[in-house]
């Protein structure tokens, strides 16, 4: 087993203290920040007992304890999995987060699906025709898709699809939701729809989910074509793949199982890079261009309605995310590779 | 030669010789250790190895060319696999493009959904505490005892049939209707009716929350029988106008009390419980689920009293109610068809709809935008000054410009079609009688003031400009100060504590929760209403008149009307705050639904009664 | 090798000026170096010149004229390159004028994260213990939130405005060079001629700055150029997501959120602002890219992904 115990245990109390940092930081910052939360939690109050309302408000917020105090007990609060009720939906935080969450995920999931595998194969070619004009010029696309901003391919796609009559926003349409009966269980709506059979609520799922997937695929795969070419090209260049050349090992074979797996350490270390990357990436799409909800929602609600639990909800969210990547890359590393030992 | 150079040749040295076999490797790091001695060494050694390496490397070029991509140059079965994944995926997009195209025909929709967009979160749908955007979902799941038009100046029964009032005003006592079923199966009767009003008073009278200040005068309330309640008021009231408030007037069944787990009706838990998606009403739908922050889907209620009433077979069986605050992906909505009916699309697009097919309600509502002045603070703290502006201002313009149309001069600050609406409150002067009454108020120009309104709203955007150019004619400089309305609010009522640092101008918008003229005057311009009397003003004369004229309401009607008229005067000739304009609120839908004049009342802001819509195949 | 105290003062000899000669043909030869050196000239002249360049340099930092609610949402033209905006202001104004704001956002995060990571870094990698301790651990918290997020933050604790996007990125940034410092500065101090140097008595301060942070400093400025790129793109996103500069301000992120709105009716607004993003973007990135390939040819490394 080339995982340790120790290794575990290290990184699950890592993750424990930098999430604890992450709290302290974003509570400190909120508490500092203009703008009282007190007033909103209780309504805008009206009448003669309004003030009495912001009172209580600021009571039951625990606005009324020195900053201190606040936060060691937010920080208490969030371990034992209370973040409180939203300020501007009154209902729980935890909630409203998984269910945004798993939309997001979902979307990431289905863009990584396109990506790797075209990224990869693209850059397979391209280190095939090394120096020649396939390869120059997959190259120089994958640059330019790597810089590419995220927002205005989406913009443009967008536009594309109402130009065509299409409705590319939300993640489905209610009508044919509620007339077929779909009830989502999981939050992933197209293991959903296909768990209940529905393929109209799935086909719909998905022909929404393609243009924003596709938005954010654009930044994995100019990565991975210019990656997978570097990588491949150092590869082949190995003894032992000289050797089977040496010994008449078939041409697809050596590409595609030899060089393929031993690439493969390197790609996921940096998969797992570009994944947390795209997730910032997916934020900033799904909401402001094509209305889905999801993370981007979550950041633009909070700010819009003055929410600082939500924003600090989505702070940890984000945070963990980030962090249980970083994990789950190195021990896929380690699992796959033998020299890593963890 | 520095550390920099050094260091480079170093490394390409040792990159060459990690390409030779181990012996030369060997040799070559024995001589670059010299390198201390002799920098000339190192460059030809350099120069010479970099002619070798170049010549190896460009000949391993060949080597790797010829080796592995000439060799079997047929197409192996691995590489069949990705093009496989790769035709895989081009099938996926296309499918997604291709399904875009009306996949779902009529044949798989065996019931009427009806999809209605709005513009912003719900807040919360607990019937006796709820005061803002919740009314949308409360209207249809909820019901008082009598609804009130005050277009038509009717009262129609809802849960109560019949009612009277004794002689002084003081004591009402209201019939319920009878067989009237609560969502979850228990019998409305008055027990219910006085715990839900009770509920809400006692919930503002210890929290101060939500709109439960209506039922002030409330002193007791008796159960006569199981279907008769008498409520008794310390001052005479209009109590039957009272209970088709807007908030506050829901009646919930006991029984939620018990579902929720709440010790008493006091109990927070039953106010979570409330605000967690569940609901205890009595009217035509009931929720399925509710997601306050994207969409809340509405199921018929079948055994809904007011069926047999309404004779609509085409009402629809679900109604979903859409989280939609951008006005262009509800614009969006209506052409792509998923959306049957949009509350706030853009405005320029109102005739573009309109020509290709979708119709449009507009309703007069009392959603009004007012401009407070700052009258504790110079310059806006002198009369004629303030006249001065409001001289300036040409609400016509305002009304074509910031509204596109869709909206109604404002005249006095009840807006058209309330009770209490007084007609003929305009400022009828123009440039010249402003810069008399600028010269007259003894303020020095130029002179700077400052204008507050709400970031997100274009309208005010436009008007606050529009007066800028005006003003800038009388040589009074006014600066633009857009926040958004968390931000606004904090600063507008700081009006009281800190004056100086409060802007001059205010616009802010109201829409009421009772029937009844003193819900505007008293939170706007009453001193004791301090979180929203953003005027800062204090006048015990309309102060008087108002109060009068409230407790008058419950006897003498027509008498408390001219009173709140008179009321509205004085704040005409104080120029304490000015009402711009009513809005009229297009609602367009699509030629699927139909939507009658019953559906919508102003009282009941963005509430549609579906019951009475009619939704085509 | 012996202890490098040289002095960098010393005159060359030629054949060290022929090797830099040789070192610059190499890279004007590339096309890449070419193409990013061109692109990254350009912004950076117009960058300083825009205001004087452009037809309407008042419309440009976001004033709205007057007449200006006339010719709202008009497409290009001959009067207007770029069409008019929401608001009637000329488009190619305000997106020239956005070089000025890119650029600035680029250096002001980029040499306040290189200070402040190559200080973290050294002194890390110098002062071992409780010094090393702290500051890893402050490393790995600010690599773990990504700046949109800490954005969001800090636009809720001050505000919107260009401090919470410059701040909101160095305290993302500052980390990754610290780490990068930090690897490399542990490195170096392995070497003995580090060791003599302190050995022989030499000052804290002397040994970081002459030894450590010279060898440091090369890796380092070349990931920064590399990395100028995403910065802007990350700076454009959190201007998009209306948590940085407020609406009306010449910045590309900015005008392609307000061109948002009107996307159907107006598609060039938010077009022209993500082209000139993804070209400035593409400049920097190539002459990073040629840069990093010629100090760090052919050794093992990771891929760095530009963060």
């Amino acid at each position: 087993m080339p995982l340790s115990l120790n290794y575990l245990t290290k990184r699950i109390v890592w993750i424990f203290l930098v999430i604890i940092g992450v709290v302290v930081f974003s509570y400190t910052a909120i508490i500092i920040s203009p703008g009282d939360p007190a007033v909103k939690w209780a309504g805008n109050p009206r009448g003669p007992n309004a003030s009495l309302a912001i009172e209580l408000a600021r009571k039951e917020l625990g606005l009324d304890k020195p900053p201190l105090i606040q936060v060691l007990k937010f920080v208490a609060d969030v371990f034992t999995g209370n973040i409180g009720l939203s300020i501007a939906y009154k209902i729980p935080v935890f909630e409203v987060i998984l269910r945004r969450l798993v939309a997001t995920l979902e979307l990431l999931l289905i863009s990584y699906l396109i990506a790797i595998p075209l990224g990869v194969f693209l850059g397979i070619e391209s280190a095939l025709h090394r120096n020649g004009k396939l390869d120059t010029f997959l190259q120089s696309l994958g640059t330019v898709l790597a810089n590419t901003p995220t927002f205005w391919v989406g913009a443009w796609l967008f536009l594309t699809l109402i130009l065509l009559g299409a409705y590319p926003y939300g993640r489905v349409d209610p009508k044919i939701a509620t007339a077929t009966g779909f009830h989502p269980i999981t939050g992933f709506y197209l293991i959903d729809a296909l768990v209940e059979g529905n393929l109209i609520v799935f086909v719909n799922i998905l022909s929404k989910i393609i243009s924003p997937a596709i938005a954010i695929a654009i930044y994995p795969i100019g990565v991975l074509v210019r990656l997978t070419r570097a990588l491949v090209s150092d590869a082949l260049l190995e003894d032992y793949i000289r050797a089977s050349v040496a010994w008449g090992v078939s041409r697809s074979v050596i590409i595609w199982r030899y060089a393929l797996k031993a690439i493969t350490p390197g790609l996921v270390q940096v998969i797992g890079l570009a994944f947390s990357y795209s997730l910032v990436d997916a934020m900033a799409v799904e909401y402001v261009v094509f209305g889905r909800e999801g993370l981007g929602s979550l950041l633009i609600d909070s700010l819009n309605y003055g929410d600082f639990r939500l924003a600090v909800g989505l702070i940890i969210i984000v945070a963990v995310f980030y962090l249980l990547v970083n994990t789950l890359t190195d021990i896929i590393q380690a699992l796959i590779d033998p020299k890593v030992r963890l | 030669m520095s550390v920099f150079a050094k260091n480079f040749l170093i490394e390409e040295i040792s990159e060459i010789v990690f390409e030779f076999s181990d012996e030369d490797r060997v040799f070559l790091t024995s001589l670059s250790l010299l390198s201390s001695s002799g920098e000339s060494i190192l460059l030809s050694l350099h120069t010479q190895l970099k002619q070798v390496y170049l010549f190896f490397r460009s000949s391993r070029e060949e080597i790797f060319k010829s080796s592995v991509i000439t060799s079997c140059g047929d197409i192996g079965v691995r590489r069949s696999v990705f093009l496989v994944v790769s035709i895989f995926l081009v099938v996926l997009i296309a499918t997604g493009f291709i399904a875009y195209y009306h996949v779902w025909g009529p044949q798989t929709i065996k019931q009427r959904v009806v999809v209605y967009a709005y513009n912003d979160r719900i807040t919360g749908i607990d019937p006796s505490v709820e005061d803002d955007t919740g009314l949308v979902i409360i209207g249809l799941v909820y019901e008082q005892l009598l609804h009130y038009n005050p277009l038509t100046k009717e009262l129609k029964p809802a849960l109560a049939v019949a009612w009277n009032s004794s002689e002084d005003g003081t004591e009402w006592v209201f019939r319920l209707r009878e067989g009237v079923v609560f969502h979850d199966g228990t019998l409305l009767n008055a027990t219910a009716v006085k715990l839900s009003i009770e509920r809400a008073r006692d919930v503002y009278r210890e929290t101060g929350r939500g709109a439960g200040y209506i039922w002030d005068a409330v002193t007791d309330i008796e159960v006569l029988d199981e279907y008769t309640v008498k409520i008794k008021l310390e001052y005479p009231q209009r109590l039957d106008l009272l209970v088709a408030a807007a908030y506050a007037a829901y009646i919930f069944s006991p029984k939620a009390l018990l579902s929720s787990g709440a010790s008493s009706y006091l109990d927070k838990k039953l106010e979570e419980w409330f605000n967690g998606g569940n609901e205890a009403g009595t009217g035509p739908y009931t929720i399925e689920y509710y997601r306050p922050d994207s969409e809340v889907r509405l199921r018929k209620f079948d055994k809904w009293w007011g069926w047999s009433l309404v004779n609509n077979s085409q009402a629809p069986d679900y109604v979903i109610i859409k989280i939609l605050p951008d006005p262009q992906s509800q614009y969006n909505g209506l052409i792509s068809g998923e959306i049957d009916i949009a509350s706030s699309v853009p405005r320029d697009y109102v005739s573009l709809l309109l020509s290709k097919g979708f119709r449009t309600y507009n309703l007069t509502t009392y959603h009004n935008y007012l401009m407070f002045f700052n009258v504790r603070r110079y310059p806006t703290n002198i009369t004629g000054f303030r006249k001065a502006i409001a001289c300036s201002l040409n609400l016509d313009e305002a009304v074509r410009l910031a509204m596109k149309g869709f909206a109604l001069k404002g005249s006095g600050i009840i807006p058209h079609g309330f009770p209490g609406f007084t007609e003929g409150l305009y400022y009828q002067c123009g440039l010249s009688e402003a810069r008399q009454y600028l010269n007259e108020s003894g303020v020095q120009t130029p002179v700077r003031i400052e204008i507050l309104y709400q970031v997100d709203y274009e309208e005010t955007r436009i008007f606050a400009e529009a007066l800028q150019s005006r003003l800038r004619d009388l040589n009074i400089e006014l600066v633009l100060n857009p926040q958004p309305w968390s931000q606004l609010k904090e600063i507008a009522k700081g009006v009281w504590e800190n004056p100086e640092n409060t802007p001059h101008l205010v616009v802010a918008e109201w829409w009421p929760t009772i029937p009844s003229p003193y819900d505007y005057l008293y939170t706007m311009f009453h001193s004791d209403s301090k979180e929203w009397n953003y005027a800062g003003y204090e006048n015990e004369e309309f102060e008087d008149f108002i109060d009068r004229a409230w407790e008058l309401e419950g006897t003498n009607y027509s008498g408390a009307l001219s009173l709140y008229r008179e009321a509205q005067e004085i704040l005409f000739n104080d120029v304490a705050g000015i009402n711009l304009w009513d809005e009229v609120r297009p609602f367009i839908y699509n030629t699927r639904v139909e939507l009658l004049p019953e559906c919508m009342n102003p009282l009941y802001m963005y509430v549609i009664y579906f019951q009475y819509v009619r939704v085509g195949a | 090798m012996s202890a490098v105290i040289s002095d960098s003062r010393k005159s060359p000899n030629s054949s060290v000026k022929g090797l830099y000669q040789n070192l610059t043909r190499r890279y004007l030869r590339r096309t890449k170096f070419k193409i990013g050196l061109v692109i990254t000239l350009v912004v950076l002249v117009l960058a300083l010149v825009s205001p004087w360049v452009v037809p309407y340099p008042d419309e440009g930092a976001g004033y709205v004229p007057p007449e200006a609610s006339q010719r709202e949402k008009e497409p290009p033209s001959l009067r207007f390159f770029f069409g008019t905006d929401t608001r009637g202001r000329d488009l190619f104004s305000r997106v020239i004028m956005g070089v000025r704001s890119a650029v600035i956002q680029i250096t002001t995060v980029i040499s306040l994260s290189l200070l402040i990571g190559l200080l973290a870094g050294v002194l890390a990698a110098y002062f071992k213990g409780v010094v090393e301790i702290i500051l890893n651990y402050l490393v790995e918290l600010f690599i773990s939130i990504p700046a949109v997020i800490i954005a969001l933050v800090l636009r809720l604790a001050l505000g919107p405005g260009l401090m919470t996007v410059i701040a909101s990125l160095v305290t993302t940034w500052w980390s990754w060079y610290a780490r990068i410092t930090y690897v490399y500065a542990r490195s170096v101090m392995e070497m003995d001629y580090v060791t003599l140097a302190r050995l022989s008595g030499l000052s804290p301060l002397k040994i970081m700055t002459r030894h450590v942070m010279r060898n440091v400093l090369t890796p380092v400025l070349v990931q920064a150029v590399t990395d100028m790129g995403s910065v802007l793109l990350e700076a454009s996103t959190i201007n998009f997501l209306g948590l940085g500069l407020p609406l009306n301000s010449p910045e590309w992120g900015v005008i392609m959120l307000e061109g948002l709105s009107v996307l159907e009716i107006a598609p060039w607004i938010s077009a022209y602002p993500g082209f000139f993003l993804l070209v400035t973007a593409l400049g920097f990135s190539l002459v990073g890219d040629t840069l990093r390939e010629e100090i760090d040819p052919r050794l093992r490394r990771r891929w760095r992904l530009w963060f």
